[in-house]
């Protein structure tokens, strides 16, 4: 049965037989043609009308050579840009295997904390997840803090696998609290920095973390461990900081 | 511009003094300016330092060719930028490349050229008018995309195909026109 071709495959059909038809042909033509010009260009060739000036012989070759000089200069350059780039690549591969290989606190500061400033947040990551640096975490060996203003007692809790948090509660104060977070390496943390007035590093022992004030509310985030800690609330900069800063594995 | 290295230059010399004949008079003949005639032939020769290695490809008579369209495409260049209305390259308004879209009728079986109808299309080709054979030689030997062309001929970029349609159809209308006048001629003569 004759299958009818759609009338736009049709015309596409035509258009490149068309173009490869006269490709082929076009190379007959300038073949032919090209003689033609050959035998004129032979009768021009001891025609002194037609022969190139001394001077226009001499601007041809300065040209050329200005061309070719641009070209070597142009390759040179490339050249120079590569070695460059190279020894550049080479150093930073070296200080930083030899840092990552060497020096935890780097490692946990350059790869291990992700830190996505967003719109409306800034999310923490732990992303080195890892098997063998990720900690199982269980109520029992887990990380709480050791020191607590006076005043606050512990008012909620919550646990899970990767998850566990405290809220302490002032008891003379019900709008002054304390939340404390603990998350694994696979979780991302939120913490809202929409329209927040400073956001600033705090050496959380020997880690470095982020402090941010929002209003009265401050946040401190850190990284120990492969775990990420989240104390907030709104009290003293200098007291979250030593909360945090108590931040002690439970065996 | 690209030259690789000392033998480029050198062939680029011996084709200077070999062409230039050839070069400079196709361009005097199409600037009328036999002043910038000199220049523009060196910048014919300098285009074609980016073509080195397909020159070396090819053989003495389409080497010709190409040089000589090559030069030619300059000279275009040349009266675009002055203002000059080349009449062998002019594509004027009267050109209505509406009527170049697709006949439906035709089937492309009845497009199919047979090694001898070849042979008289080439010769058709050559007797196309300049601006044509310019168009063909620009897309098929000199290899240049559609946007280059339109700057040469100063028609829009989409327009190029339509007038190679144009250009195609030209060169069948002769070759037709020399098979059926061949025909008559062999059924008279018996």
């Amino acid at each position: 049965m004759e299958k009818k071709i759609p009338d736009r495959n049709k015309q596409k059909l035509y258009d490149d037989y068309e173009d490869s038809l006269f490709r082929l042909i076009m190379n007959e033509v300038a073949e032919k043609e090209g003689m033609l010009f050959e035998k004129e260009n032979e009768i021009l060739k001891n025609d002194p009308e037609y022969m190139p000036s001394q001077k226009a012989v001499k601007k041809f070759k300065k040209q050329l050579n200005a061309c070719h000089r641009r070209n070597l200069i142009k390759k040179l350059h490339i050249a120079k840009a590569i070695n460059k780039i190279a020894v550049v690549v080479l150093i930073m591969v070296v200080v930083f295997t030899t840092a990552m290989v060497s020096a935890d606190a780097f490692r946990i500061k350059v790869l291990n904390l992700l830190v996505h400033v967003e719109d409306k947040y800034t999310s923490f990551q732990l992303t080195d997840s890892s098997a063998e640096n990720k900690l199982g975490i269980e109520w029992k060996d887990s990380y709480a803090p050791t020191y607590i203003p006076k005043g606050y007692d512990v008012s909620d809790s919550y646990l899970s696998d990767t998850f566990k948090k405290v809220i302490f509660q002032n008891k003379q104060d019900k709008d002054s609290y304390i939340l404390y977070t603990e998350s694994g390496a696979s979780n991302t943390l939120a913490v809202d920095t929409e329209e927040a007035s400073l956001i600033e590093a705090v050496k959380i022992n020997q880690t470095e973390g982020t402090a941010v004030t929002k209003g009265s509310l401050i946040s401190i985030v850190w990284e120990m461990d492969n775990h990420i800690f989240v104390i907030e609330g709104p009290i003293d900069k200098e007291e979250l900081v030593k909360v945090a800063e108590s931040v002690k594995i439970y065996k | 511009m690209f030259i690789a290295n000392e033998e480029d230059s050198t062939f680029l010399v011996k084709l200077y003094q070999d062409y230039y004949g050839c070069v400079y008079r196709n361009i005097k003949k199409r600037t009328n300016n036999s002043n910038d005639a000199e220049d523009l032939a060196n910048d014919t020769f300098l285009k074609l330092a980016d073509k080195v290695p397909l020159l070396r490809t090819f053989s003495s008579c389409e080497l010709t060719a190409y040089v000589v369209y090559t030069a030619r495409s300059v000279a275009s260049n040349y009266n675009k930028h002055k203002g000059v209305q080349n009449k062998h390259m002019f594509f004027g308004e009267k050109d209505d490349i509406a009527l170049d879209i697709y006949d439906r009728e035709d089937s492309i079986e009845d497009k199919i050229v047979s090694k001898e109808e070849k042979a008289v299309l080439v010769n058709a080709i050559l007797r196309l008018p300049e601006k044509y054979k310019n168009l063909l030689y620009f897309k098929y030997i000199l290899e240049k995309s559609d946007e280059e062309i339109a700057k040469i001929l100063s028609i829009a970029p989409h327009s190029v195909r339509q007038y190679l349609t144009r250009a195609r159809r030209e060169a069948r209308k002769i070759m037709e026109k020399e098979m059926t006048d061949s025909g008559e001629k062999n059924t008279g003569s018996k």
